[in-house]
């Protein structure tokens, strides 16, 4: 069954949401955010510490405990993750999957330690998709500041080839944009792959979820749409109801 | 809390246990974590859980020395063991997955990788899915009519005595899901993970009286 899933961004011990992956703007305490996402019964959570990485520190395991701790979905954590002694950790606090992004670049070493130990299905590739001056794809790490040279084609399958159990993609470009999912690219994605593709950025309504899993995608990711009213408006967390999934479901020939 | 018996969580090693505890806690049952072989000389009841590959569980269990403990509890004295995840798969005979490895052999089966007929089929199965219960009067499946689990695995049971399959999901073809032999039983999926439906299934294993 494809899943869909709230997509969280941790910001000093907060939840914000970002536009482009900048202007982070205040959501809310994580343990309430994640307590209210549990009484709407969601699919799976995300969540994703956007700023460890690139100010060097390692994951807030203290809440990361109490998240985990509190909820009743399965848990996938990103943000930070460069070595197994961290990973070890965020495993024995009730992580299901760790999400690695700039490490699956850097440390392939690493990646085959983690994936080695904890099996392909705990370990997830994350990319974010970018656009150069000229409008050019590429893949970047560190959170869309250093651009991969590779053809980001040719990076997602070198990810594939490395045992990775799924690929979560994000699109720097549609990140809090509400324009709508990038179906071309994510198509032709889903097509050269053979591992799950997460699929995450632009959603815009919740039918908008539908496009992503109708063209191969396995999972669909949003941010803004289940934390915000509606665009440009205040904090709102919500998710749809079952019987609602299931006619995504079904719109989406699934 | 209910008048359920306490529930040992073995922590064996083999990936996290963190958020059995806790859901156990929200059913209102009491659970301890035993990490060595003596803390389960007094167990009355067993969540076997894993994560991780079916040689380095087994490795695990034997490292830590638990092989004999487990086997006087669970043939000789009969308590009420819950495999979950990998925990199920190494109830039985051998996997595909690590074919040198014998697993407690406490359940006549063997697992196999899935076999994806089509690219529709992905490989971990992954997500939520339904499960169809075979055998309703269960104890173990009480309230638990169309209900639906949270799966992340690889390999599967194959040639389970179609008595011990209380229920199957399906990925591609049906393969068994909830599994049982007398006081032996064990979930492929994550119920600490499966919100109501893997509180309910927790609160029927805390509650699940031996004949």
């Amino acid at each position: 069954m494809p899943r869909i899933i709230p997509c969280l961004l941790m910001n000093d011990g907060g939840f914000v949401k970002t536009r482009k992956f900048k202007k982070p703007d205040y959501i809310g305490d994580p343990v309430n955010v994640i307590n209210l996402f549990n009484r709407f019964e969601v699919d799976e959570i995300i969540i994703l510490d956007i700023t460890a990485t690139n100010k060097n520190r390692c994951p807030d395991f203290d809440l990361i405990s109490d998240l985990a701790n509190e909820c009743w979905v399965p848990l996938a954590y990103g943000g930070g993750l460069n070595n197994m002694e961290d990973v070890k950790k965020i495993f024995s606090l009730g992580i299901e999957k760790i999400i690695l992004n700039s490490a699956a670049y850097k440390d392939h070493g690493f990646v085959q330690e983690v994936i080695n130990i904890y099996g392909t299905q705990a370990v997830v590739a994350s990319v974010d998709i970018g656009l150069d001056l000229f409008g050019k794809k590429h893949a970047y790490t560190n959170s869309g500041k250093n651009k991969i040279k590779l053809n980001y084609m040719d990076y997602l399958k070198s990810l594939e080839n490395m045992g990775f159990g799924e690929i979560f993609i994000n699109f720097i470009y549609k990140d809090g944009m509400w324009s709508g999912f990038d179906n071309n690219t994510i198509e032709s994605i889903t097509a050269s792959l053979n591992v799950p593709v997460i699929a995450c950025g632009g959603a815009n309504t919740r039918r908008s979820l539908v496009e992503p899993l109708s063209i191969g995608a396995s999972a669909v990711a949003a941010g803004s749409i289940f934390v915000y009213k509606k665009q440009g408006e205040g904090v709102l967390i919500n998710y749809p109801e079952r019987a609602e999934i299931e006619d995504i479901f079904r719109m989406a020939n699934i | 809390m209910t008048n359920a018996e306490e529930i040992s969580i073995l922590d064996y090693g083999s990936g996290n246990i963190g958020s059995i505890p806790n859901m156990l806690k929200r059913c209102g049952v009491k659970s301890v974590i035993v990490s060595s072989a003596d803390g389960l000389k007094k167990a009355k009841k067993i969540i076997l859980p894993g994560v991780g590959s079916f040689g380095h569980a087994m490795h695990c269990l034997r490292e830590g020395g638990y092989i004999n403990i487990l086997n006087q509890k669970v043939v000789d004295e009969k308590i009420p063991v819950l495999g979950i995840c990998l925990g199920m798969q190494i109830l039985g005979q051998s996997s595909e997955e690590s074919p040198s490895t014998e697993g407690l052999c406490w359940i006549d089966g063997s697992l196999k990788k899935f076999i994806a007929a089509d690219k529709t089929i992905k490989i971990p199965h992954m997500g939520w899915n339904h499960i169809e219960n075979k055998d309703s009067t269960h104890p173990l499946l009480k309230d638990l009519d169309k209900a639906r689990f949270y799966h992340v695995h690889s390999y599967h049971y194959f040639d389970l005595p179609i008595r011990n399959i209380l229920a199957c999901s399906h990925h591609g073809y049906d393969f068994p899901s909830i599994i049982a032999q007398d006081n032996i039983m064990g979930v492929q999926f994550h119920p600490e993970k499966s919100h109501r439906y893997g509180l309910q299934l927790l609160k029927n294993f805390a509650n699940y009286m031996p004949c």
